[in-house]
């Protein structure tokens, strides 16, 4: 069964690192998102996977099967790989029909040519896209286009599907369509996802596992869920949420039981839910849900005054001043809030992530109190 | 429509620089190449004055008689029309074919494999263009004449003790190779833009679905590009249907005939009638590969390949195959770039030919004085006024004419882009293409006749400096027109736009937003004419007076008159101004010839 | 919009109808100006008025004798080397134009100077009153500068005697592949050369040299032998050459006799003689050909209609019949001045005397007449 491995992969070019010592383990059947913000590297992973770009360092294993070596030499070619590919400008090739397009990978397998026929028949069939089968690429929509390069990715049947960024080119309803689409193909191809994106919502909504990258250096390998709830780092934890996440800093005012100084006024109380080393002084960062913020009228844990109001009638997005510090809160229902109106902020049973300023790595998880 | 209306619609064109451009051009174009046109048609019913004789008609009186004996004629048909034309067409076919061949695989080497010595290769690899062509002809003789001729025997012959056959050092054979290997440089250009625009995903796509090296190259890449590179051929077909020099050298010994060395003796002999038909012919069947262009470019299946810029370019590995390729193709360039620039440099200090002995090496031909016993006293190139001036005209002429052609096939370039798919626009894209299919010979023989005398505004011209302006500005727009349209459709229209709505006038539009994002597009506008003119020879040689001499007609004066010493250090000469030029630009600009103009 | 394509084309064609015939026909044949006698001292005068002169020349050492004629007069020269059918196009087209280019030139190929410059007055005669009794009256109209000939001229290495002594030999299959001789389309003079031999005398020249060469009398497929001696010797695969220069050296070079049956020979200009000495080639003239050595043509010096320095113009005319005038070609074997009081070459040239028996002539209106006729009969063969 398909499982992919990389051991220590680094990629330069040049002076420049694009990856670093990458080692994450994809598993049969899992659909994992490589996820970060543009030149993080995530793209060169996927492609090296693939066998299109060759790693200046490290192994790939792809069904225990080594297909790339440093040490070895060893450089399976990517149509050795038994891998498809689908790229960010789709790559249909303008001389062809889509049904010659979706062919193509048939022929060069030698498939007879009543097999192609029936093969590309249910593609078409299953993509939705049987009436344009004589037409250009160039005489396609970019969603048709897209479901072309779908259908002649999956035509050979690979075990293992790569993405780059397949959605980034199309409109936002377009998208929505085609990402459960997608959910939909991974399931009944029953085959290995992974995909590129910069998009926080398409990583959480689509995969079963996220890869979060940032300058090369792989971030959190996680289930969405689990990167959500407990990011690894600040940086994770500010690029996985929409709304992001409140990351308020301050210092530890004394260690047990853990009381936290945020401004002058405000002072919490943190209770961790497990051990957690932290030193007096120490210069921290509070990771704050915007949902776990409630924002109440009477009275509360703090107080904080309304800078805006944003109802979009299922939630309402709260810009709130609490001591000069700037927070987010979401508010679920069609309520609106008045601007400058003083109100009670409550954390409830949340739980929250405290960060180590430095490093910006995860300290510990726990909940909230006023002192 | 009321009459005011129109001139509100009027007021509203004349408005829009671009539409004011095109006007102007096509006004201008259409004088300066369809009354040349006309003119050639017409001269090919004229009897001029040498004709007089045996036309038995008085000069300027209207006859079919140059018509009749260049078509119907039987033998003097045959050899002074028919079999030159289908010498003409063969040669063009094989060294087209040759030189997008070597023109190809150095572009595709270069662009996508991790070959080694890119730079040098891809700057080295565009010397055989810079160089006249016949200067490669010269060398050819240099190294593989034969008894046939006498004299010294080829370098070959020396070092091998072989006699070269006839067929290999005169005629089909050595034309084919060395216009193949001067016209291999204009399409690694064309080929290698084509290269970098196209989108590499669309290749490892395929070989994702299993498609070997083959088949890729078989059923995606050379597919996809061939609309491109047959524009490409087309383009090179043309030139080298066109070019004359080199025939003229190789063939004669052989008399292997083609159009234009028939051409030149008949537009410069007893009957340019035959000549200007000869023109025509070229003419059409230029006119006729333009229009196979557009039908092939305007079909179904057409696509731009312009991608914006093409992601993630995956360099082919060579593997194994990198350092001996490398090797390969290093030595292939130093044998047709490198080994022709020393053999030249080395005959110019021989003083008798073929002897390479350190006795009979001289510097007379650079330095000397001049000896009345060897070349009529010649002064060696160095200290001969007559170079100088030469020198000075060329630097002047080649850099007005690209100031020219540059700037003009900048602002057509915008305009026919602005306007495009509208029928002004390309009227003026096809008059800005039209002077490519003009023979350079016959170019330059029309306009001598038509400025000769004062036309309406226009002084006679004749003799005068601007006239070889004109001509060259006009002869070479299509190279800046087409790097001009590319660098404007690889722009959105959008980034003009945002300047117009923040109220920026036109003139700082293109100078400080246009030119500024598509610098480099642009200067290789400027660039290629330069190169072209520092080396033409045919459009300028009927053109040239004592005081507007430039360097190729010196060059070619004494390759004639036998002085290959001179010829040869002039030649020199030309090609590291050239080669100097080519590298201070792209020191300070980053742009350069082998960056190319873009996809065509 | 249509409309408006429409008035744009219109003017964008309007001055083809305007221009495109305009003044083609060359201007009725003006008059050669009166020819005023002035003395020697007063022409000097006037010529230093004028301060320049401008002449066209179709050898490259005018540039050495312009130097002479400045350093003498203190006269500037704007000297100009171009080939002869450039320097034909190029007055023929300043004088149409009306511009005023060459105040005399320095030209060749009689047959196309008196048929296109000189009878359509573009060019005129004038010859210099100092040197009326001294030039030979046959080379005064039009006035002939110097003689040049060229000559069958072939490898002498190892040789006391020249192979060579009929000119039937070159259209021998035994000599196949053997002559070298410049293109005469390239060069009018050649072509010049090539109608002369086809006049009665010349024809007849040719037939009887046929016969001492085979014993049989010539059968004609063409007009006359002239015609049959041209066809024969580009039928046996006369091998044509771009420059005089080169075809000597390909001749002369040394080491070649011994590789061949047949030593290299071409018929080119006898100044390349001098290569024997100064390139170290091997080259000597065949001078007892039947029934001709090779031909010889002229310079003439000839004045131009539009000259702006008329005087200048003459001046400098009767300099290149004075010794220091003719050195830049005298010093070289090969060209004879019409002044024969100039000297030539002693050591390796002989007087023109010498010479003209053995040539064919050049006489520009048989030339002009006939050529075209020899041009087309070419057309046939050569290519």
């Amino acid at each position: 069964m398909p499982r992919i491995e990389l051991q220590h992969i680094t990629k330069k070019f040049g002076k420049f690192v694009a990856v670093d010592d990458l080692n994450m383990v994809i598993d049969d059947r899992s659909f994992v998102t490589l996820l970060g913000p543009s030149g993080c590297g995530k793209t060169t992973t996927l492609r090296m996977i693939a066998g299109l770009e060759t790693p200046t360092e490290g192994v790939i294993t792809i069904n225990d099967k080594i297909v790339f070596s440093s040490e070895d030499g060893i450089d399976v070619p990517p149509d050795k790989r038994d891998v498809g590919f689908l790229f960010q400008n789709y790559a249909l090739w303008p001389h062809m029909t889509v049904y010659k397009n979706i062919a193509f990978g048939l022929e060069n397998l030698k498939w007879s040519k009543d097999a192609i026929k029936t093969r590309v028949e249910e593609l078409l069939a299953m993509l939705k896209i049987s009436e344009f089968a004589a037409r250009y690429p160039s005489e396609l929509s970019g969603g048709q286009q897209q479901r072309v390069a779908i259908a002649r990715t999956l035509a050979t049947g690979p075990k293992v599907l790569f993405m780059d960024e397949p959605l980034s080119n199309l409109d936002a309803k377009l998208r929505m369509e085609m990402r459960s689409e997608l959910k939909r193909l991974h399931r009944e191809t029953d085959s290995t996802f992974v995909y590129v994106t910069h998009d926080q919502l398409e990583a959480m909504t689509l995969s079963s596992m996220v890869c979060l990258m940032k300058n090369g250096y792989m971030q959190q390998y996680a289930p969405p869920l689990e990167v959500y709830r407990k990011p690894a780092n600040t940086f994770t934890a500010d690029f996985v949420g929409s709304p992001n996440i409140n990351l308020v800093e301050g210092m530890v005012l004394q260690g047990k039981p853990l009381i936290l100084k945020i401004t002058n006024q405000v002072h919490l109380s943190f209770h961790p839910k497990t051990d957690i080393a932290v030193e007096q002084g120490q210069a921290i960062v509070l990771g704050l849900r915007p949902e776990h913020i409630a924002v109440l009228e009477q009275e509360s844990d703090v107080e904080a005054e309304i800078l805006s109001s944003l109802p979009s009638g299922m939630e309402t997005i709260i810009a709130l001043s609490m001591d000069s510090i700037r927070l987010h809160s979401v508010v679920f229902g069609d309520i609106d809030f008045e601007v400058g109106k003083r109100v009670g902020l409550s954390f409830g049973d949340g739980i929250f992530n405290l960060f180590d300023k430095a490093s910006g790595r995860n300290l510990g998880q726990g909940t909230l109190s006023r002192v | 429509m009321s009459a005011k209306s129109k001139l509100n619609q009027m007021k509203a064109f004349i408005k829009k620089p671009h539409n004011i451009i095109l006007v102007v051009l096509l006004v201008v174009l259409g004088y300066l190449t369809l009354v040349p046109l006309l003119t050639i048609i017409l001269d090919t019913v004229t009897v001029h004055s040498s004709e007089a004789r045996f036309v038995k008609k008085p000069v300027g009186s209207l006859t079919l008689y140059h018509w009749t004996k260049m078509f119907a004629s039987g033998v003097t048909s045959q050899k002074t029309f028919y079999e030159p034309f289908v010498n003409t067409m063969v040669v063009a076919f094989l060294s087209c074919v040759l030189a997008i061949l070597i023109g190809g695989f150095f572009a595709w080497t270069v662009t996508r494999t991790n070959i080694r010595a890119k730079a040098f290769i891809s700057t080295v690899f565009v010397f055989p263009y810079i160089m006249p062509a016949w200067t490669l002809a010269m060398a050819w003789l240099n190294f593989f004449r034969n008894s046939r001729i006498g004299g010294a025997p080829g370098l070959f012959t020396v070092f091998t003790g072989m006699e070269t056959p006839n067929w290999f050092a005169y005629g089909l054979f050595p034309i084919v190779i060395v216009q193949g290997l001067h016209y291999a440089p204009f399409a690694y250009i064309l080929i290698g833009g084509i290269l970098r625009n196209m989108d590499a995903n669309l290749e490892e796509a395929a070989m994702l679905l299993h498609a070997n090296r083959i088949q890729i190259m078989m059923k995606v890449t050379l597919p996809i590009v061939r609309p491109a590179l047959l524009s490409t051929f087309l383009l090179v077909f043309s030139s080298t249907m066109s070019a004359f020099a080199v025939p003229a050298f190789l063939g004669s010994p052989v008399r292997y005939q083609v159009l234009t060395t028939q051409m030149y003796r008949t537009l410069n002999g007893m009957n340019p009638g035959y000549g200007y038909i000869m023109a025509l012919v070229m003419i059409v069947i230029g006119v006729g590969i333009l229009m196979l262009n557009q039908w092939i470019t305007g079909r179904r299946k057409s696509y731009t390949t312009i991608t914006g810029k093409s992601s993630n370019i995956s360099l082919f590995n060579l593997r194994k195959a990198r350092t001996p390729l490398t090797i390969l193709l290093v030595t292939i360039l130093m044998m047709v770039a490198i080994l022709p620039l020393a053999s030249f440099a080395i005959e110019s200090f021989i003083m008798a030919p073929g002897d390479y002995s350190f006795s009979n090496f001289t510097t007379e031909f650079w330095i000397g004085k001049g000896r009345a016993d060897i070349a009529n006293s010649e002064p060696g190139i160095l200290r001969n006024p007559s170079i100088w001036l030469g020198l000075t005209n060329s630097l002047k002429l080649s850099i007005i004419i690209s100031l020219i052609a540059g700037t003009v096939g900048m602002l057509s370039g915008y305009a026919i882009a602005k306007r495009r798919g509208s029928r002004l626009s390309t009227w003026v894209n096809n008059l800005t293409f039209f002077p490519y299919l003009m023979p350079s010979m016959a170019f330059g023989a029309i306009f001598l006749s038509m400025f000769a005398v004062r036309r309406g505004f226009i002084p006679a011209l004749y003799g005068s400096f601007w006239l070889l302006v004109i001509v060259g500005a006009v002869k070479y727009l299509p190279f800046a027109s087409r790097s001009g349209i590319n660098a404007m459709l690889q722009l959105s229209g959008e980034i003009e736009e945002a300047g117009t709505i923040m109220g920026v006038g036109w003139l700082k539009r293109m100078t400080r937003i246009i030119f500024p994002i598509q610098k480099t597009t642009f200067i290789s506008g400027y660039l290629l004419p330069f190169i072209s003119c520092m080396r033409e020879l045919s459009l300028f040689i009927l053109l040239v007076s004592p005081s507007t001499r430039i360097l190729t007609t010196l060059l070619f004066q004494y390759n004639e008159k036998g002085w290959n010493q001179y010829a040869n250090a002039i030649n020199l000469m030309i090609v590291v101004i050239v080669v100097g030029f080519n590298l201070l630009i792209n020191k300070l600009t980053g742009a350069s010839i082998d960056k190319g103009i873009g996809n065509n | 919009m249509k409309k408006l394509l429409a008035l744009v084309l219109v003017a964008a064609l309007l001055p083809i109808g305007l221009f495109a015939t305009g003044s083609k026909e060359a201007p009725a044949a003006a008059v050669a100006p009166v020819v005023e006698e002035l003395s020697h001292d007063e022409l000097v005068a006037r010529a230093k008025a004028e301060g320049k002169v401008v002449v066209y020349a179709t050898s490259s050492r005018i540039a050495k004798a312009a130097e002479g004629f400045t350093k003498l007069y203190g006269i500037q020269v704007e000297s100009s080397n171009l080939k002869d059918f450039e320097l034909i196009e190029k007055v023929a087209k300043e004088a149409q134009a009306g511009v005023s280019g060459a105040d005399f030139v320095l030209a060749q190929d009689a047959g196309r100077l008196v048929g296109e410059l000189i009878e359509p007055g573009y060019l005129y005669n004038y010859v210099p009153p100092t040197l009326k009794d001294v030039i030979p009256v046959s080379m005064q109209n039009p006035l002939q500068a110097f003689a040049i000939n060229k000559v069958f001229i072939y490898n002498d290495e190892g040789l006391d005697k020249s192979p060579y002594y009929n000119i039937w030999q070159f259209a021998d299959p035994k000599y196949k592949s053997l002559l070298q001789f410049k293109n005469p389309f390239q060069e009018g003079v050649n072509a010049n050369f090539l109608t002369m031999i086809t006049n009665d005398y010349w024809s007849k020249k040719i037939a009887e040299a046929y016969k001492s060469y085979y014993g049989k009398d010539i059968v004609l497929t063409t007009a006359n032998a002239g015609f049959e001696w041209i066809k024969a010797i580009y039928e046996n695969d006369l091998i044509v050459g771009t420059s005089d220069t080169t075809i000597a050296e390909n001749v002369g070079i040394k080491g070649q006799n011994a590789k061949r049956e047949n030593p290299p020979v071409g018929l080119f200009v006898f100044s390349k003689a001098r290569y024997a000495t100064s390139k170290n080639l091997a080259l000597k003239p065949a001078m007892d050909m039947e029934p001709f050595a090779g031909f010889y043509y002229s310079l003439y010096a000839l004045m131009a209609k539009s000259a702006k320095n008329p005087h200048a113009a003459k001046l400098f005319i009767e300099y290149l019949f004075t010794e220091e005038g003719f050195s830049p070609w005298g010093s070289d074997c090969g060209t004879y001045s019409a002044n024969p009081n100039n000297p030539i070459q002693e050591d390796i040239d002989f007087p023109f005397e010498v010479w003209m028996p053995l040539l064919v002539e050049e006489e520009g209106a048989y030339c002009f007449d006939n050529r075209a006729e020899v041009e087309e009969f070419l057309n046939q063969y050569i290519y």
